[in-house]
């Protein structure tokens, strides 16, 4: 999302993406859809990696940090379990250090809530 | 739940590690299933780097219908005999297998999808596995998982060949050798005067009765 500078609505786009399934699936009077059924929230790995330098000329160099990571996922998490969403799936993680940072913001937020 | 993507042929992931390499690295956040792609086990040049293998992932493992394609990814001409292969080969962790939910609709891939249903409500049955971790790590919580991993079904079939498998081979022989061939049930529960006694009477049954009923007579006149 920062690459479209739209940040702030991160945690929108996740609670009403959410909230719309559970929604769907709270109408339905399939009673075992509604047992059966669980609505999965996707955390996404980003669009950077926090093990790989995008710069070939400084290898050293990271255009993310683990806490920005972490952030960036709690802020995500929050809106998706807000909605409805009843799983939390690290989703198509390339980068073993973006998947750290997802498990550890996971760990975080229900520590914290 | 986490999906893991391997990027490459040689089984790596873009930051270069192992499945394996990643699994360690995240076994420990106790997550309940793992989602891999069905596109690997279709081929089976990179089916030795899929987590499905056995002892390498122990969690249940999901294997979900390819991105946003409106054909399947595995061929529906090969697809039973990829699927069995796949329910053979990997046994150890697949409870879901829902590669042919966009399968178009000819006859092979309604067929495909049934045997897919089928090996599903196989595998539902199977437990969970628990290998011994390949390495420890701080913060490891499931450094004491070390129960058997051989504990995967109660059917008949799972039964029987596991049985063929862990029964050493050299008892096997043994076994199957003709001085080791089992007795017939009649003979270890009659002795030999009795078997004897089965081979005459069928011949001369009344012969017996008529010898017996002379020696009667004589020892009554004696008498």
């Amino acid at each position: 999302m920062a690459d479209y500078h739209m940040e702030d609505l991160v945690y929108e786009l996740n609670f009403e993406g959410a909230n719309s399934h559970a929604e769907l699936l709270m109408n339905t009077k399939n009673v075992i859809l509604i047992n059966r059924v669980f609505v999965a929230g996707v955390l996404g790995p980003t669009s950077k990696t926090a093990s790989i330098s995008p710069d070939v000329n400084d290898p050293g160099f990271r255009n993310v940090t683990f806490d920005t990571l972490v952030t960036a996922y709690v802020e995500a998490m929050r809106g998706l379990i807000n909605g409805g969403a009843d799983i939390i799936l690290i989703e198509t993680i390339f980068d073993t250090l973006n998947a750290k940072a997802a498990v550890f913001a996971v760990d975080q937020y229900f520590e914290t809530n | 739940m986490i999906s893991g993507t391997i990027t490459d042929a040689s089984g790596r992931t873009l930051t270069g590690q192992t499945t394996e390499a990643f699994w360690n690295s995240l076994s420990h956040a106790r997550h309940y299933r793992f989602v891999r792609g069905p596109r690997q086990l279709a081929d089976p040049d990179r089916r030795p780097q899929h987590p499905g293998r056995p002892g390498v992932v122990d969690a249940c493992l999901t294997l979900p219908p390819g991105p946003g394609r409106g054909v399947t990814t595995i061929p529906a001409s090969h697809s039973k005999a990829c699927l069995t292969s796949i329910s053979c080969w990997c046994r150890t962790a697949i409870t879901t297998i829902s590669t042919w939910r966009r399968c178009r609709g000819s006859r092979q891939s309604f067929a495909a999808r049934d045997h897919a249903a089928r090996q599903r409500r196989h595998h539902a049955r199977l437990r969970m596995p628990r290998s011994k971790p390949k390495g420890s790590m701080a913060g490891s919580r499931r450094a004491s998982a070390t129960a058997s991993p051989r504990r995967w079904c109660r059917c008949r079939a799972c039964r029987r060949r596991l049985q063929d498998e862990t029964r050493p081979q050299h008892l096997v022989a043994v076994e199957n050798s003709p001085a080791r061939r089992p007795v017939p049930r009649r003979h270890q529960r009659r002795g030999d005067a009795v078997a004897e006694l089965d081979a005459i009477l069928p011949v001369e049954p009344f012969g017996l009765i008529a010898a017996s009923a002379s020696r009667m007579v004589t020892s009554l006149r004696a008498a």
